[in-house]
């Protein structure tokens, strides 16, 4: 059985990551991280440090991460390396077929997109699992369901899972897989920087969920500082894994970036990228330099838990403004990572269920690329009550405010794509709507909390929580959605039920606009965040929006039976081109070959080529015959 | 656990590079234009560092960003650590650009640039062991201190770790002598390394 | 544009134009919080009114837009042709843009003067500390009354430093007057949130961060914690502030001051630094 449609190429050309002492394998991981966690926590208590015992923690979940790396067999490379062995180029695809080489390091892009893609949903599933324990805690105004404590957990639990999810929902599955085809090479830059980039994420996955099991967190997933230092070692867990997943989304943002700037084949210019690999390019940009600054303000918060610095008690010299500003510096390109791959996402879709080529091409590019840049300029709009210098304030709300003109050029495109256009309502397509909709709100919503005198009364309020969830769960989730529905029959070779696929969206479409949209009355109504208890009166609303979000929980659930079913007990091999979209990876067969490209591909024309009044051709020549040997 | 493992050739297999994903050339502009982009990570890495510093010195919370008993540490440890450093990109600098033509030559500097960063980690072990104030009675300064050379030092262990490897493949047919381009580009590193630690030195032993 | 376009257009334009105007008409109708019970809570209102209005035409046109797509641009069933190959227009895309930028920097403009300056008299008046400084914005003239917001887990205090600091738990103002409020914490950070008054401050351990309230008219407002500060920041509630009349505010402050100052807080500093927490307590 097939896990993914990546069929039998011709003779292997492989080197393969054989094993150094021991086979590296998952297996082998798991057991090493095992011993790594156990060493780490006895070398960290023998320092003895007045640390609530933070330092054997973070020390176990740092060894434990390295080992398990180890065991899966990254550092044969370096050790061989080191060794003087001959080490020549591993070649990206894998010698040996078969299902388990999905759960081990595979150095093939596909191998690694799919990886990405079954890690992503399960655990959008445990963040999802959270949402509905904090739903069913508010339900009641006191705190009658769920201790208070453990509410905070559960609040701190579902939004760094979901942020967890959320970085790396779009580029990890879809960017690894579909950019070397849509630039037409067989390779990404660094493989295995790509294959490490995806298992730093499990570990982080793990680590924290093991979070309650050491009391949870209290902070949210904004780890606001001296809170944090309040909490016990259950705060570890959030700091090794954000910084896990800091170093997967700086290294994933490294390695697309070279990728798309180094090895687009002849033909492939800079205008004639698919606007996908364009939204996948400009996060690369904010995911190679910002995650950085995360990491760096994590470890001060890692310092001031071990060896007592002081980098943010404002009574011994620090501030707890410097967490703040750091934090928000990284944290607000990051929600620009989260939706300019699912602009990218829509903007790619819609040409080709509209059948018209993407109207205003560069004028798309200038947006993203204009979000990306005015990102870095905003960050301070978290911070317009804390008490930050005055004179700041307007800056910052100008720049924030600007952000939304490049933002609304993706509505000017996709309006223009829409116009005169010949759609087809497939599934995708729904969703694709669905976000513009949802987008919309959210997008609006940002402009009330931009503007200061405003944000006085909204910050930290149920209505910023509406606007984040409208762009982020409205606007990316609904995007991945879309892109499951349209890349899985050349993911997988299967087609998904189409029939499931429109009950899904109005499904979802219905539910998520019922819970959150009277989240934005809340918020305005008094009720601020992260609280297991509101006013009476708004028990109705609170109630009201609870049964919403377990309707959209189960639509999820429903997606998911149509996703396991169709994966994996379908056996109908789905068509080469579903959608009749004009678009590279559409022109490969399915099941795709191991090797993407036997010959170097030359592009030929520009994409979306829509309405070529010649008709359709190929817009790739995947060149001629090789000579006879 | 053969060496042999690791080579195609052996396997009677058409050598990798003749595919054109896997040329030299291509391997050399990936890994130009891969050490640029993570060089740049690395810049906002260490500006973090550096904004942290500028940002408590000007707040000087509770008077506490250097607080009485606590002064710069000893300038000329902080000027060898530095130099050592220096000297080892330096060092290797020189060697990476000869590595094809003159080997020997080539694989001597390697070892001197390893020896200096290895010295330049020793000294640094020394000199937080003898710093003179003690980061965990808290204050602005110890804490930036300790925290941006930590970090520092562990970006030195680690390159000079790939270093090794790349003396371990500077022999015949070594990944370094068939694939020069990865290892003058990791000199770039080295470079970049080292011109932190200058900014660094003035900055926390001066200002 | 081809005469099939303009008449797309033109359907377009109309029906936009006819449910924005009952839109708005509608806008200007919701009731919105946090109301008039202060000069913010009153420009603040004004300001979310004003952008509800100018964002239900916004709303109003992406939403007719794509609906009516989704039923005027429909691929006939079975068939499988393409459109028109539009790739753009460049005077189009250029006015998207301008206009764009035009509400941007008219909205942006309107938040900006209300940074400006604090006292009465300016539309849209933030509670927060003045972008510009004005002569009328002294932190100790003597036309303000300068209250001490201290916050701490998990509930606030408040100090009035000019009738010798005495110290309450529940924040009374008079009416008619313009406030300085002085917010502080003695150990994490938390927000004072006064919603009826529109007001909110981060309370941060060793800053002194400000907030400006004039008081127009008398009657009860709600005080809560507005930034996450552990497992009772819901409760961190207070029902029992009130804007009263000066008169009464007299004889209540005089009051507390006959009691005496209970010292539960450490003596009156404008910031407090809190100790080192040790580790695992």
């Amino acid at each position: 059985m097939a896990i993914a449609a990546i069929g039998n190429g011709g003779p292997s050309i492989q080197t393969s990551e054989r094993q150094m002492v021991l086979p590296t394998n998952l297996l082998t991981g798991i057991v090493l991280a095992a011993v790594g966690y156990w060493a780490g926590v006895q070398l960290g208590n023998s320092f003895g440090f007045n640390d609530g015992l933070n330092t054997g923690v973070l020390l176990g979940y740092v060894f434990a991460s390295i080992m398990f790396l180890v065991g899966l067999g990254f550092a044969n490379y370096p050790l061989a390396r080191l060794f003087g062995w001959p080490v020549a180029p591993q070649s990206s695809y894998d010698e040996h077929r078969g299902a388990w080489r999905y759960l081990n390091l595979s150095l093939d892009h596909k191998v690694i997109g799919i990886q990405y893609l079954v890690a992503m949903l399960m655990a959008m599933l445990f963040g999802g699992i959270g949402a509905m324990l904090i739903r069913t805690s508010l339900l009641s105004p006191d705190q009658a369901v769920v201790s208070p404590d453990n509410y905070l957990t559960l609040v701190s639990m579902h939004s760094v899972m979901m942020i967890f999810v959320a970085s790396a929902a779009i580029v990890g599955p879809f960017g690894n897989f579909f950019v070397p085809y849509m630039i037409g090479t067989n390779r990404m830059a660094f493989p295995r920087i790509e294959a490490l980039s995806f298992w730093l994420v499990p570990p982080a996955i793990v680590i924290l969920l093991a979070s309650p099991l050491f009391g949870g967190f209290p902070t949210g997933w904004t780890g606001y500082a001296p809170l944090s230092e309040q909490a016990g070692q259950g705060f570890d867990s959030y700091i090794v894994g954000f910084t896990l997943i800091g170093l997967a989304i700086c290294l994933s943002g490294v390695n697309m970036l070279t990728t798309v700037m180094c090895l687009r084949a002849p033909g492939m210019t800079w205008t004639r990228l698919p606007i996908f690999v364009w939204g996948v390019f400009s996060t690369s940009i904010l995911g190679a330099f910002a995650a950085p600054v995360l990491a760096s303000a994590l470890s001060m918060q890692a310092l001031d838990r071990t060896i007592n610095t002081s980098f943010f008690i404002s009574s011994n010299g620090g501030s707890n403004y410097l967490w703040e500003n750091l934090f928000w510096f990284f944290g607000h390109p990051e929600v620009y990572i989260f939706i300019l791959p699912a602009f990218g996402i829509v903007m790619e879709l819609i040409p080709h269920f509209a059948r018209k080529p993407l109207w205003g091409y560069r004028t798309a590019v200038v947006g993203l690329l204009g979000v990306t840049l005015l990102s870095w300029f905003v960050w301070q709009h978290h911070l317009f009550v804390s008490g930050i210098a005055p004179a700041l304030r307007p800056f910052y709300m100008l720049s924030t405010e600007m952000i939304s003109i490049p933002t609304g050029i993706v509505f000017l495109v996709a309006f223009g794509t829409l116009w005169r256009a010949r759609i087809s309502m497939t599934v995708p397509m729904l969703f694709c709507l669905g976000f513009l909709f949802n987008f919309l709100i959210g997008g609006l919503s940002g402009v009330f909390l931009s503007d200061t005198p405003s944000d006085v009364t909204l910050h930290g309020s149920y209505f910023s929580m509406a606007h984040f969830h409208y762009t982020i769960v409205g606007g990316e989730i609904f995007a991945i959605v879309a892109a499951i529905y349209y890349w899985f029959p050349k993911m997988t070779g299967r087609m998904l039920n189409m029939t499931m696929g429109k009950i899904h969206f109005w499904w979802m479409m219905i539910a998520f606009n019922l819970a959150f949209m009277p989240l934005f009355a809340a918020g305005i109504l008094d009720m601020p965040r992260r609280v297991s208890t509101y006013l009476p009166s708004l028990q109705g609303l609170n109630d009201w929006v609870s049964i919403w979000a377990y309707v959209l929980f189960s639509s999820m659930i429903f997606f998911a039976i149509n996703v396991i079913w169709s994966w994996f007990f379908n056996t109908k091999l789905a068509p080469a081109d579903p959608w009749h979209a004009r678009s590279i990876e559409w022109e490969l067969p399915t099941p795709l070959p191991a090797r993407n490209f036997d010959r170097v591909p030359t592009f030929t024309r520009a994409p979306y080529d829509y309405g070529d009044p010649q008709g359709a051709r190929p817009s790739v020549d995947l060149g001629p015959e090789p000579a006879p040997a | 656990m053969s060496p042999r493992a690791y080579s195609d050739q052996s396997r009677g297999m058409p050598a990798l590079e003749r595919l054109p994903e896997w040329t030299p050339e291509v391997d050399a502009r990936l890994a130009r234009v891969g050490i640029w982009v993570w060089i740049g990570a690395d810049v906002t890495f260490f500006a973090a560092w550096f904004f942290a510093f500028f940002y408590l010195r000007a707040l000087n919370n509770n008077n506490d960003w250097m607080a009485a008993g606590v002064t710069h540490p000893t300038r000329a440890i902080g000027a060898a650590i530095f130099l050592l450093f220096a000297i080892s990109a330096g060092l290797f600098w020189v060697g990476a650009r000869s590595v094809v033509s003159q080997r020997a030559t080539a694989l001597i500097f390697f070892w001197l640039a390893l020896a200096a960063g290895i010295a330049c980690f020793v000294v640094q072990i020394y000199e937080f062991r003898n710093l003179g104030f003690d980061p965990q009675m808290g204050g602005g300064y110890p804490s930036v201190f300790i925290g941006m050379k930590g970090a520092w030092l562990i970006q030195v262990v680690g390159s000079m770790l790939w270093l090794a490897s790349n003396i371990a493949q500077t022999k015949p047919n070594g990944d370094v002598t068939v694939r020069p381009a990865s290892a003058t580009f990791f000199g770039y590193f080295l470079v970049f390394l080292a011109g932190i630690g200058l900014i660094s030195y003035v900055v926390l032993y001066f200002v | 544009m081809s005469r099939t376009d303009r008449t797309h257009a033109l359907r377009l334009l109309v029906a936009w134009a006819v449910l924005s105007v009952i839109g708005v008409v509608i806008a200007m109708q919701v009731h919105l919080p946090p109301g008039n019970q202060s000069q913010q809570s009153t420009d603040t209102t004004g300001l979310l009114q004003l952008m509800l209005v100018i964002s239900t035409p916004v709303f109003i046109g992406v939403v007719l837009f794509i609906l009516y797509s989704a039923f005027a641009f429909r691929q006939k069933a079975g068939a499988l042709e393409d459109g028109p190959a539009y790739h753009g227009n460049f005077r189009l895309q250029v006015a998207w843009v301008a206009i764009t930028a035009v509400i941007v920097f008219i909205l942006a403009g309107l938040g900006i003067s209300g940074l400006a300056a604090t006292s009465s008299g300016t539309n849209f008046t933030s509670s927060t500390q003045p972008a510009l400084a004005t002569a009328s914005v002294g932190t100790t003239a003597a036309d303000r009354l300068q209250v001490q917001v201290i916050a701490q887990q998990w509930y606030f205090t408040y100090r009035y430093p000019a009738y010798g600091g005495v110290e309450s738990l529940h924040l009374i103002l008079p009416v008619d007057s313009n406030v300085v409020i002085h917010v502080t914490s003695t150990d994490i950070i938390h927000s004072f949130w006064a919603y009826q008054l529109g007001v909110k401050a981060d309370a941060n351990p060793g800053v002194d961060n400000l907030a400006y309230v004039t008081t127009l008219h008398t009657g009860s407002f709600t005080v809560r914690c507005a930034e996450l500060c552990g497992i009772w920041h819901g409760n961190m509630v207070d029902t029992n502030g009130a804007v009263v009349s000066q008169a009464d505010f007299a004889t209540w402050i005089a009051g507390l001051q006959k009691a005496g100052a209970t010292q539960v807080l450490p003596p009156y500093q404008p910031f407090y630094f809190p100790s080192p927490r040790v580790k695992g307590t």
